[in-house]
């Protein structure tokens, strides 16, 4: 019976292990909104709101981090990058209430670090399977603090690879991304441990993988709801035909790849005219 | 075509192995023409540089030692369409031409199509744009080709898909 336990406690850790995984990288992917300088009269009733409404549509990119200031969820620290008091007061300006609002600085844009993520998960942790985790946020200096740079409040892209290659990857990225990506020893999600129990356990438990796939399942259904937009139909000239809807990132992304233009095919065979008068 | 099978079809063409050539010019002609209709805004100036990019690359192919050749060649094609936009009179001067636009920001309301919103981009931006989605470079090939530190390459990409994504959605995001 304990087995059984364990082996339940496991699968959901491992579940939401995937989900966690599944979100972080929807968010990259996805979402990097900066409100247009001519939306900015848009108010929010508190930070707490925008906070919201950034998590929900992404982050402006001077806004390097936001955190619970005292654990609580009404009270908010966001750090800004490089900010001469402009962006202060926009957020400020764009909240009717300031209560439990505070500022700090950080180094780095939260969408900065966004991008460099999104790269590596490309590039590395879908190529390599010593890459165990990858996020931005705070990991922990090792020295006390939650985060980094000198507040120790500061995210960074955070990296969990397997021992065996975590002196190479320290190094690969300290010279590709400088102190943005920190690179940690990590393990593989699954344990052995966790491993002989699902083999041992797992054709009689089954049934309770059912319902649990449904609830991921209905969880990847909602979200893909939320995100699945639908561009606005416009003719050839941009002219709108129905209302504007919101268009993703990787949408944006798809349409740029698919704008590429062919050139006319006279152009290769000039290239060979070209290249035969110039043989002779 | 990644690097390597990319270095293998320039050693086939240092041989002179035309077979070679048109695989590479089919590979790259559409993002390369892409890129380089993206900074010249003309499509017959454009071809004109892409011919001259593969006349050249096929009269003195890079050395097989050479890293990153896809990087290199679209370096290339890169430097010559801004060689050719440079000569005409109105971007005389590279810099401040690198900041233009070729079309005000100031009516989200407006509904654009890509090619309307990709010019409402700085040039330096667009470029970065066009060599990270059209032309497959990564933001560390973007950065040593355009000298420009890679956070700032960064920045300036996630800036600039900001910029389209609110454009075609109407500024509703």
């Amino acid at each position: 019976m304990k087995k059984i336990i364990a082996f339940v406690i496991a699968l959901m850790c491992i579940l939401s292990l995937s989900i966690t995984v599944l979100a972080t990288d929807s968010s990259s992917n996805s979402e990097f909104v900066v409100q247009g300088s001519s939306l900015n009269h848009v108010t929010y009733e508190n930070i707490v709101a925008l906070y919201e409404h950034w998590e929900t549509n992404g982050y402006p990119d001077y806004v390097g981090f936001v955190y619970s200031t005292d654990g609580s969820s009404n009270n908010l620290t966001v750090l800004l990058v490089e900010d001469d008091g402009t962006a202060e007061n926009k957020i400020r300006s764009m909240l009717i209430s300031d209560a439990g609002l505070s500022f700090g600085s950080a180094k780095y844009s939260y969408n900065e670090l966004l991008a460099i993520a999104d790269e590596i998960s490309s590039e590395y942790l879908e190529k390599n399977n010593l890459f165990y985790g990858l996020g931005v946020g705070w990991g922990g200096a090792g020295d006390g603090a939650p985060g980094f740079g000198n507040s120790g409040k500061e995210p960074r892209v955070v990296v969990g690879v397997d021992k065996s290659i975590l002196t190479e990857y320290t190094k690969k990225f300290e010279k590709l991304y400088g102190d943005r990506v920190v690179v940690f020893e990590s393990e593989a999600f699954v344990r052995e441990d966790l491993r002989d129990v699902t083999k041992d356990k797992n054709t009689g438990l089954s049934w309770l993988l059912i319902p649990m796939m449904l609830l991921v399942v209905a969880g990847i259904i909602l979200f893909s709801i939320r995100t699945r937009l639908i561009p606005a139909m416009q003719t050839t000239k941009g002219t709108i035909i129905t209302q504007s809807v919101p268009v993703s990132r990787k949408e944006t992304i798809a349409a740029i790849k698919n704008s590429e233009v062919e050139p006319s095919d006279k152009v290769f065979n000039s290239i060979l005219r070209r290249i035969s008068e110039n043989d002779q | 075509m990644d690097n390597e099978s990319l270095r293998n079809k320039l050693i086939a063409l240092q041989s002179g192995d035309k077979i070679a050539f048109e695989d590479i010019y089919n590979h790259l002609k559409t993002p390369m023409y892409t890129i380089i209709l993206r900074i010249t805004r003309d499509r017959s100036l454009s071809e004109d540089i892409l011919q001259e990019v593969f006349f050249k690359l096929y009269k003195s192919p890079p050395k097989p030692t050479i890293r990153k050749p896809r990087a290199y060649l679209f370096q290339m094609a890169r430097n010559l369409a801004i060689d050719h936009v440079r000569k005409l009179p109105q971007y005389a001067n590279w810099d401040s031409v690198e900041n233009t636009v070729h079309l005000p920001l100031d009516d989200f309301s407006t509904k654009m199509d890509i090619d309307h919103a990709m010019k409402t981009l700085p040039l330096r931006e667009c470029q970065i744009v066009s060599l990270h989605i059209n032309g497959g470079l990564k933001f560390r090939e973007i950065s040593d080709m355009m000298d420009i530190p890679l956070g700032t390459v960064l920045w300036r990409y996630q800036k600039a898909i900001t910029q389209l994504r609110s454009i075609l959605s109407g500024g509703v995001t």
